[in-house]
């Protein structure tokens, strides 16, 4: 078991969708994005039924920045706090990232420096951010199409180190690392390798697009064969674990969304079914 | 200088070379940062497209080019916020004289729902509120009126097209005004 009481295939929850996932026998889970639910007023019916229904609500944030060299800013931690309370999340996740510096907003989730200043820095984010958030926090991995220069360590090494330091759990996101390895040639096993069971939260899965031989992670084109077969080696090392689709636009059809969760839950159940084989050796 | 000082200034030159196209920080392959710059630009290209289909409509194929152009020397100073973004940008067209006629009336109503702070963040207006202007084509007055709760009520004469011996066919003008008279 994961950390969190989080399980089966689930998917990002946009008002978009919300007719098909209303319509989804039973969704694992759904994920909301806190910067889009309003400020202020009720709570979208829609997740409503679905919290009813028995559904486990995430809430997943990409505003507060906790790899900035700045601490996080209270009011945000208090404003993620209100949103967890309010669609009854039963954890938050934010990214291992930094969004503004300078006094602009890069309106993106940038990369942090692979170094010991970084690793620092957001160990003590992390804690004052765990102060402040009534349900457990989780950390993505995220993807980009630079790297820093004069890494002192490698991704695996990176998430490694997060996990060591903090008490934060792991989101692992399979296409960011996949993008990851496409564009910069990091290693798969060795990340895959460095997920601890009890310290997965859950798995983002989600669409990009090759473009001008750059993988780009953008939630708006179809799911590629790459991110799969990562989530499937995950399930191979750790049994089944929870995964979500992340689509946030030019939404498809539906028949292309639910073959897209079909697709996500052939692959989880692949690895796992080899995983239980192994286990029973 | 501790960790954090030393982050912070990482970082603050990354992000002026991704905002704002200051040179790119010693050590990055400038050719990846700037197809991130270029990514970013698009996503918040993307982002205004979304919140403001009439905008993008109205501009057509000169949406992408006009905006970016604007985003470029227009960094984010504040939470992006694709409406409050889009709002800027309609702002600096009609500056220019570049804003497309019919897109009056969806400012105007956007104006009696929400105020830009000084900042650049978007905050909700409350309890009643009137917004009056004259158009800059037309020159005709429009109004909007924001009610207790929410309710904007909207006043904007539309142009009758001039008498010409072949009439194109308007749809019934949203506002009447008896006294009309054609710029």
């Amino acid at each position: 078991m994961t950390g969190l009481a989080l399980q089966g295939v689930g998917i990002g929850w946009r008002r978009e969708l919300a007719l098909f996932i209303d319509r989804l026998p039973s969704p694992g889970f759904v994920e909301v994005l806190a910067e889009h639910l309003p400020v202020s007023g009720d709570v979208p019916e829609p997740l409503l039924r679905l919290r009813e229904r028995g559904v486990p609500v995430v809430l997943h944030a990409v505003s507060l920045g906790l790899g900035s060299a700045e601490p996080p800013d209270p009011r945000r931690l208090d404003w993620l706090a209100r949103q967890a309370e309010r669609v009854g999340a039963i954890c938050i996740s934010e990214h291992l990232a930094f969004v503004r510096a300078g006094g602009l907003e890069s309106g993106h989730l940038l990369p942090l420096p692979r170094s010991e200043d970084a690793l620092e820095v957001l160990a003590e984010n992390v804690l004052r951010a765990q102060a402040a958030l009534p349900v457990p926090l989780a950390l993505e991995n995220v993807a980009s199409l630079f790297e820093w220069p004069d890494a002192a360590f490698s991704e695996a090494e990176l998430l490694a180190g997060m996990l060591s330091r903090t008490q934060a759990l792991l989101l692992l996101d399979v296409a960011n690392l996949h993008a990851h390895v496409l564009n910069h040639g990091t290693d798969a096993d060795a990340v895959l390798a460095c997920v601890p069971r009890e310290r997965l939260a859950y798995v983002h899965v989600a669409g990009g697009v090759q473009r001008d031989g750059l993988y780009h992670d953008t939630h708006a084109h179809p799911l590629h064969a790459g991110p799969l077969a990562l989530l499937e080696r995950l399930a191979e090392r750790l049994g089944p674990v929870p995964v979500m689709l992340e689509r946030d636009d030019r939404f498809p059809a539906e028949a292309e969304l639910a073959s897209e969760l079909a697709a996500v839950a052939t692959a989880l159940e692949r690895g796992a079914s080899r995983w239980r084989t192994e286990a029973r050796r | 200088m501790s960790a954090r000082e030393r982050l912070a200034q990482a970082q603050a030159e990354l992000v002026q070379a991704l905002g704002v196209g200051a040179p790119v920080p010693v050590g990055f392959d400038p050719a990846r940062v700037l197809a991130a710059a270029q990514s970013l630009i698009h996503k918040r290209r993307r982002g205004v497209e979304r919140a403001w289909p009439p905008l993008a409509s109205a501009l057509g194929a000169d949406f992408a080019v006009r905006f970016e152009h604007w985003a470029r020397t227009h960094p984010m100073a504040v939470e992006p916020d694709a409406l409050a973004d889009g709002r800027r940008f309609a702002a600096s067209l009609q500056e220019e004289g570049r804003l497309p006629s019919e897109m009056s009336g969806v400012l105007l109503d956007f104006d009696a729902r929400w105020r830009l702070t000084s900042e650049g963040e978007r905050a909700p207006r409350r309890g009643v509120w009137l917004v009056v202007r004259r158009d800059d084509t037309t020159r005709r007055l429009q109004v909007a009126l924001r009610l207790p709760g929410g309710r904007v009520w909207r006043w904007v004469p539309e142009v009758r097209a001039p008498v010409t011996p072949d009439p194109p066919v308007r749809t019934t003008p949203r506002g009447h005004d008896s006294g009309a008279h054609l710029d």
